[in-house]
């Protein structure tokens, strides 16, 4: 039975949502592999959105089931107050499954989605708002210049872009923007070279000069919520998936709503290693550097028997192949069967 | 930059959630005081849910910034796979804020809520779930029987009197010990109890082979996510105290507000009474590390060879 009275009926005042909520979905099943630096790369990221956005912000992380070690560090940040409101998953539901639930229980009036491995720069929020103002018809906006193309030409929107009051123009976008772009996703130096070939659909709101590149990336965008919640929830079937990444563009062009980025990138794809130009990014910054001491390790690991005899198997393609599946099975049976 | 191939990318199929998400809004500051014996309610609360819940549901706990203590036994439950979605806030955004993330983001089409002191028992849920289905236009069911407050209830009344399927019928259907053992749960003395007792009278409806008790409480309560997003957001400025709110918006939206007849849960408030404290469920699960791939000796190394194929097809950026 109840004995005494809750003291947290005394009248205490419970927070209100900030009128800006960011959001990201981690998933670090194990820490080998793929998955070496992802601990890292996640609170640079958390660090970063703390120390480069300019106003106060709620901040959500949905894990979709990591492991012990990854969960227990997100527990420490959410306690330390770095993350406002932490979402434990026990099992995978797919990044549109976390995206989903994130969009529907957020209420804040701008939401901000990212990858949970994307360095966010100074100036990012400012820029980001600028373009909502000039473009209120905007339902995505990403703080980096749009160069692969999800909606791969096929855009409504794009054929009748004057009913929304907006100049457009064909232009190259500066080297340093595009290289910067395929740094952070590792283009090899042939798609590098493919990428500064091509042109970008500009934008501009006549009125405020304001200018933007046509098209958003779903890795990283800024929206209202009312408009977010018209194409969110969507379809969740696999646990990452680059066709229902696009699906989300297409649902914002059927709307006839716009999807804007920057002409300058205010974040960029750091990936899942920590290279030289973003290290040095994040010490010019001032952010904690972390050790990197992975070159050490490769050099280990490669003067091993096992790693020999793992390279000459590799020379047969049918042991190439099964060497594959065997990657994709132990993945499944530590991070998806050991739920 | 990216180095290789996420092996998430070549998963082909995602969990489903259950249709019934069973919701715990759990908030303990410290264990101290008031608290001192609630990470016991707590524990207790959820072992009834994990031992009597008789059909299908996903486990969704609301942490509402409590203690580290409390913090990492409800980890450890994710870990062990007995909470399926655990939320953890940093402050506590209070009851309303709790209810807006938890009623919008919860994956099942059925929402079944509860605070984080209730004792559930066995057929709690599948007899609960058939009031909600049965019955038509149903807002919220709770899962045992007790006197409330009849303006909250007007909607059902007046459905249960027009209805000709329905039969709509008074009386005092609830003995002492039900009646007692619920109200002095809330710390009310047995005088009073008994005085409330003695005045109390019991609606109740009979439908389609179903025996409902007229009523229902924001405290504990089954509905249908969709109905519950109707009444999204709730503006709660204070942490608790103003969670009546949910009672009167369904009963002016003309939704039914219905109880089980038979006690199926019971509130155990701030301390475990002994009844509850013989039950043995509380008591940590095995966790799956039993299973032989995680023996150590038989982990270690294929996490090992793991790795080293990693490297071997994607090692570039790791040179």
């Amino acid at each position: 039975m109840r004995i005494g009275q809750n003291p947290a009926k005394a009248g205490i005042k419970a927070p209100r949502p900030k009128r800006l909520g960011i959001f990201t979905v981690t998933y670090v099943p194990n820490q080998e592999g793929y998955f070496t630096e992802s601990l890292q790369i996640i609170k640079i990221v958390l660090t970063a959105l703390r120390q480069h956005t300019s106003e106060s912000f709620d901040l959500c992380v949905f894990d979709n089931g990591s492991c012990v070690e990854v969960q227990q560090e997100l527990i420490r940040l959410n306690q330390v107050g770095v993350i406002d409101t932490l979402t434990l998953s026990h099992q995978n539901i797919g990044k549109m499954g976390a995206m989903n639930w994130q969009i529907a229980a957020m209420r804040n009036e701008w939401i901000v989605f990212t990858d949970s491995d994307f360095y966010f720069r100074k100036g990012w929020l400012e820029e980001s708002l600028r373009l909502a103002e000039s473009f209120p018809a905007a339902a995505l906006i990403t703080a980096q210049p749009n160069i692969f193309d999800q909606l791969e030409g096929t855009s409504q929107v794009a054929l009748h872009l004057d009913k929304f009051g907006l100049k457009t123009s064909i232009e190259k976008l500066d080297r340093d923007v595009i290289e910067d772009y395929c740094r952070g996703i590792g283009a090899s130096a042939e798609n590098t070279q493919k990428f500064l070939a091509l042109d970008s659909l500009i934008v501009a709101n006549p009125v405020t000069q304001v200018k933007a590149v046509y098209g958003a990336c779903t890795a990283q965008f800024f929206g209202r919520r009312e408009h977010l919640q018209q194409f969110f929830p969507t379809a969740d079937e696999y646990l990452i998936a680059r066709e229902e990444d696009n699906e989300i563009s297409r649902r914002v062009d059927a709307l006839d709503l716009l999807q804007i980025s920057t002409l300058r990138p205010f974040v960029v794809h750091i990936g899942n290693h920590l290279d030289e130009h973003i290290l040095t990014e994040i010490k010019a910054d001032g952010l904690d550097t972390p050790a990197v001491l992975r070159t050490n390790e490769s050099i280990q690991h490669k003067a091993s028997s096992a790693w020999r005899f793992l390279a000459r198997l590799n020379r047969i393609p049918f042991m190439r192949k099964v060497l594959k599946r065997l990657y994709v099975n132990l993945f499944e049976l530590y991070s998806i069967e050991k739920k | 930059m990216r180095s290789g191939q996420n092996p998430a990318k070549a998963i082909k199929e995602v969990v489903k959630p259950q249709r019934i998400t069973v919701a715990v809004l759990n908030y303990i500051p410290f264990l101290n005081g008031y608290y001192a014996d609630m990470l016991n309610v707590l524990q207790t609360s959820l072992g009834s849910i994990w031992e009597n819940s008789d059909l299908p549901y996903d486990l969704l706990v609301f942490d509402n910034g409590s203690c580290t203590e409390v913090k990492e036994y409800l980890q450890e439950q994710v870990e062990a796979g007995r909470i399926q979605y655990l939320i953890f806030s940093e402050k506590n955004l209070g009851k309303g804020g709790a209810w807006n993330i938890i009623f919008d983001a919860c994956p099942g089409e059925i929402l079944a809520y509860t605070d984080n002191d209730c004792y559930f028992y066995p057929g709690w849920l599948s007899k609960s779930v058939q009031l909600l289905e049965t019955f038509p236009n149903v807002g919220m069911v709770t899962s045992r029987p007790f006197p409330g407050h009849e303006q909250h209830n007007t909607a059902t009344s007046q459905w249960a009197k027009n209805s000709p399927d329905a039969h709509y019928y008074s009386g005092k259907f609830l003995d002492w010990e039900t009646y007692a053992s619920f109200t002095m749960s809330l710390g009310v003395d047995e005088e009073t109890t008994k005085k409330w007792f003695d005045n109390n009278e019991d609606y109740r409806i009979d439908y389609k082979g179903l025996t409902a008790q007229i009523g229902a409480s924001h405290y504990q309560f089954l509905s249908y996510k969709k109905v519950l997003q109707t009444f999204l957001p709730f503006e709660m400025e204070k942490p608790m105290g103003q969670v009546r709110q949910l009672d009167i918006r369904m009963n002016e939206a003309g939704y039914l507000r219905l109880m089980t007849a038979e006690p199926l849960m019971q509130n155990m408030s701030n301390q475990v009474s002994p009844e509850f404290q013989k039950n043995p469920v509380k008591q940590t699960v095995k966790k799956k590390h039993s299973r032989i791939w995680n023996l150590p000796f038989i982990k270690k190394p294929l996490m090992k060879f793991y790795d080293l194929v990693f490297r071997l097809y994607y090692g570039g950026a790791l040179k």
